[in-house]
């Protein structure tokens, strides 16, 4: 059970471009981040809402801190909270696409399987591999959740996830996979390294999102200062 | 109470002779997910080992048991009784255990097929009556059965093959047969109309060229000759003519069964004898488990159903299997089992064959009489 707090707890993110693009739409909206230390602090404040405490975090841990209650707001990618569990849309209330932070999730194949151009032809090939070789398609991925739900929708069924945490459009020419599922935004890096996106590869088009969290501990005044925020932020709650 | 049902039940699984083996708790997680397929993943618990090998928490007994043979055992008969704690997460909005216990009988090596499968079963629901016995219901099903009815229904090229390889998945089944049904496919390409008039070297070296122009690269498990094949494969399909409904029709019609044995295959037979198939040889096999069944305990056949199309079996099931609930609990089975003889040829990748039955008791689903 997440403690009471009189504060309403939004979380931002820490560094990078994603914290940028963030601090530039507050502004837009008359909302300037102060940030508590320094430019190396992790706490923030805006002088108009001062029962709003900032926590500078990153987007990994914004969106686990969200399904965990333990922060109220907080903006990150929809694909990062929904790979971190399948009770997203129990847990969270998403309240606007902020327009920023785009990044496909994608199906991705080698461009020289000229003959698989849809998940159909990839459960084909999936099954015939496992047939010919004795083992299942292995799908380099950080996206676990996500690829299994989609490729269930799809009926693919002889694959095999293989777990990994960065470099993912090496993969197939590392031979530790023959496919992956990764985000995109141009596709110039999966086209670099000799892959295609599927017609219908398409998993999640993501971007940054103000996110609440349900399970957070809300006051009625909380709720009011919540209500007040996204008015500023001329957001429809 | 507990600790003393468990005791019957231990009993009751040794009946038929075995020894109790302790299996391991930790699995590589790569065997466990080539095994059982990618569904499994969301339900296990992972671990990572010193020097960096993925691992999981067993989430049933077969699996183990499976390794502890191929190790020790490989080419005997054997029977192991197991017991202890598996694990599976909850899937999002059940509240269901993540942890319990399992006792089972695993049987692996050359064995009497239907004996084998009967005194499983008999075992099974020897320990499933220890609690209530009138509100017992049974299910069966049989995971060799669609594989076999496609493999000798004189389904017309090239859709046998097709239908063949995903005969194990009824959801891929359906959807492999409404393309092969459907009158309006996708025009084939031209690349893919060329190739069908070459032979394999030809529509190789024609590939290979392709993909050269295209300054694509090759390689990633499947060579231009993998992809000529089945270019000229998916080009004989769009350009085939359709696949008759009637075969559609009567596939699922099968897979909607839902019957008591006798009647359900009788069912059976008759849709296959529509596809030209003669399943005499299936159905006395049936039909021989079911006396012996009957026979060590009399009026249960009317408490059982044959369900053609079950889901939610792990992969590697093959043959005859089944679940023992009570009639108002079906979806958590006191005891689940069933005929899996290509799990080791599948662990060895085709080194080792063994024939395979195995079922597991859920100790705490069975309610005391007291």
């Amino acid at each position: 059970m997440p403690k009471t707090n009189k504060k309403l707890i939004f979380g931002i993110p820490s560094k990078g471009r994603l914290k940028e693009q963030c601090e530039e739409w507050l502004s837009a909206r008359g909302l300037e981040l102060h940030q508590v230390g320094g430019s190396r602090g992790y706490k923030a404040k805006f002088s108009n809402f001062p029962n709003i405490e900032i926590r500078l975090l990153s987007a990994s841990e914004i969106t686990k801190s969200l399904l965990l209650g333990e922060i109220h707001l907080g903006i990150s990618g929809e694909d990062i909270i929904r790979e971190q569990s399948d009770r997203t849309d129990d847990l969270i209330k998403f309240i606007a696409k902020l327009g920023f932070g785009n990044a496909d999730v994608v199906v991705a194949v080698p461009n020289g399987w000229i003959d698989v151009a849809n998940m159909a032809d990839l459960s084909e090939v999936a099954s015939e591999l496992r047939k010919s070789r004795s083992h299942r398609l292995r799908v380099a991925t950080k996206f676990t959740r996500l690829s299994a739900e989609f490729f269930q929708k799809h009926g693919v069924i002889d694959y095999r996830l293989v777990q990994s945490d960065g470099a993912t459009e090496g993969a197939p020419a590392n031979g530790v996979a023959e496919i992956i599922v990764d985000i995109t935004t141009s596709g110039s890096t999966l086209f670099a390294n000799n892959l295609k996106i599927l017609d219908d590869g398409l998993i999640l088009a993501s971007q940054a999102n103000l996110m609440l969290a349900k399970s957070a501990n809300w006051t009625d005044t909380l709720e009011k200062d919540c209500a007040e925020f996204i008015t500023q932020c001329s957001l429809n709650c | 109470m507990g600790q003393s049902k468990n005791i019957k039940i231990r009993e009751i699984l040794a009946g038929s002779g075995g020894e109790w083996v302790n299996l391991p708790s930790l699995l590589p997680a790569s065997i466990v997910l080539e095994m059982a397929g990618e569904s499994l993943r969301s339900r296990l618990y992972f671990a990572m080992s010193p020097d960096g090998e993925e691992l999981c928490l067993r989430a049933d007994l077969t699996i183990a048991a499976a390794l502890k043979y191929l190790n020790e055992a490989k080419n005997t008969a054997v029977t192991y009784l197991c017991e202890g704690t598996v694990f599976r997460a909850s899937p999002a909005h059940e509240n269901r255990a993540v942890e319990f216990n399992q006792i089972g009988i695993e049987k692996f090596g050359p064995q009497d097929e239907i004996a084998v499968d009967v005194e499983v079963f008999l075992a099974a629901l020897g320990t499933a009556q220890t609690g209530k016995k009138n509100e017992l219901a049974i299910e069966f099903s049989d995971g060799g059965l669609i594989p076999k009815l496609l493999d000798g229904a004189h389904i017309p090229e090239p859709w046998n093959q097709y239908l063949l390889d995903v005969a194990k998945s009824p959801q891929a089944l359906r959807r492999a047969l409404a393309f092969a049904c459907n009158p309006k496919k996708p025009p084939p390409t031209e690349l893919g109309m060329s190739l069908l008039k070459l032979d394999d070297d030809a529509a190789t070296a024609e590939v290979q060229k392709f993909i050269e122009n295209a300054d694509f690269q090759t390689g990633f498990a499947r060579g231009p000759r993998e992809i000529a094949q089945r270019m000229k494969a998916s080009t004989q399909r769009a350009i085939a003519t359709p696949l008759d409904i009637k075969f559609s029709r009567a596939i699922d019609e099968l897979l909607a069964i839902d019957d008591f044995p006798v009647p359900a295959i009788a069912k059976i037979k008759n849709i296959a004898k529509q596809l030209n198939e003669d399943l005499s040889n299936w159905a006395d096999a049936w039909a021989k488990r079911l006396k012996l069944m009957e026979k060590a305990t009399p009026g249960i056949m009317e408490n059982t159903k044959i369900i053609v199309g079950k889901s939610g079996r792990f992969e590697y099931y093959s043959g005859f299997n089944f679940d023992i609930f009570y009639s108002n609990q079906r979806e958590t089975p006191i005891a689940s089992g069933g005929r899996y003889d290509g799990l080791i040829a599948a662990l060895t990748k085709g080194r080792s064959q063994a024939q395979a039955m195995g079922v597991v008791i859920r100790p705490e689903r069975i309610v005391d009489t007291q």
